[in-house]
């Protein structure tokens, strides 16, 4: 599997409902090696720019901006997810999923 | 502490793809398009290998985008094969990404070799440019 057929796969919550895509494959080190550790998912396909992990502030507008559009996006663990082709179907409901810490603190 | 380059966490999008790869004198050599997933014994899936190219950066692109691509590459022979670059070639990861000589070597870009040879080549002058 390659990460361009996961980043823009729309995202269905447990009812079926079509709620987002994945904007981000968030993996963690593991013995000197990356594990995928899960996806960051949004309502649109606007990127990250590294604000809600990185500890960065500035330039202000620009973090406040990320911020803003970023406002709905969530974290989903991998375990929490069925790849379905190439659809994303969560096993937890979108509203149970924890927004991304630092994007508006 | 579990680290990879210095890092806990990478997001592959934002920390990786459309970084440039760099040989160990820090020249570029390609950029990272997409990047290989395969999956282990356990379920889990891991990083592998990055890919650079045109066939790779196609996945990415609008129609639009792939035919202007596809277009531009035809006047340098075609579009590049994927060259894969394996993990374990990495050497350092910062704003750019650092590859081995030997991965520097597989990752040149037969185009870019292409347009060197047939067309800067032939321009009076370009083979001393430091003169």
């Amino acid at each position: 599997m390659r990460v361009n057929e996961l980043i823009g796969a729309p995202v269905y919550n447990v009812d079926g409902s079509p709620r987002s895509y994945v904007i981000d494959v968030r993996t963690r080190a593991e013995h000197g090696t990356l594990v995928v550790d899960g996806l960051v998912i949004g309502r649109h396909h606007w990127r990250m720019f590294g604000y809600e992990h990185r500890g960065e502030h500035g330039p202000i507008l620009l973090r406040w901006a990320v911020g803003a559009l970023h406002r709905h996006t969530r974290y989903v663990s991998w375990d929490d997810i069925v790849l379905e082709g190439d659809i994303v179907q969560l096993r937890r409901d979108w509203e149970d999923l924890p927004r991304l810490p630092g994007l508006n603190s | 502490m579990n680290t990879w380059h210095g890092r806990e966490s990478v997001d592959l999008l934002t920390d990786l793809i459309d970084r440039e790869l760099v040989d160990p004198d820090g020249l570029p050599v390609g950029r990272v398009d997409d990047i290989e997933l395969r999956r282990r014994p356990d379920g889990l899936w891991e990083p592998v290998a990055f890919l650079t190219g045109t066939a790779a950066l196609e996945r990415r692109l609008p129609r639009w985008g792939r035919k202007l691509i596809n277009r531009s590459a035809k006047l340098t022979g075609g579009p590049d094969d994927t060259r894969r670059i394996p993990f374990e070639a990495v050497t350092d990861v910062n704003t750019s990404v650092s590859i081995t000589r030997q991965a520097a070597e597989a990752a040149a870009s037969p185009a870019e070799e292409r347009i060197k040879r047939k067309v800067i080549g032939r321009i009076p002058g370009a083979g001393h440019a430091s003169q």
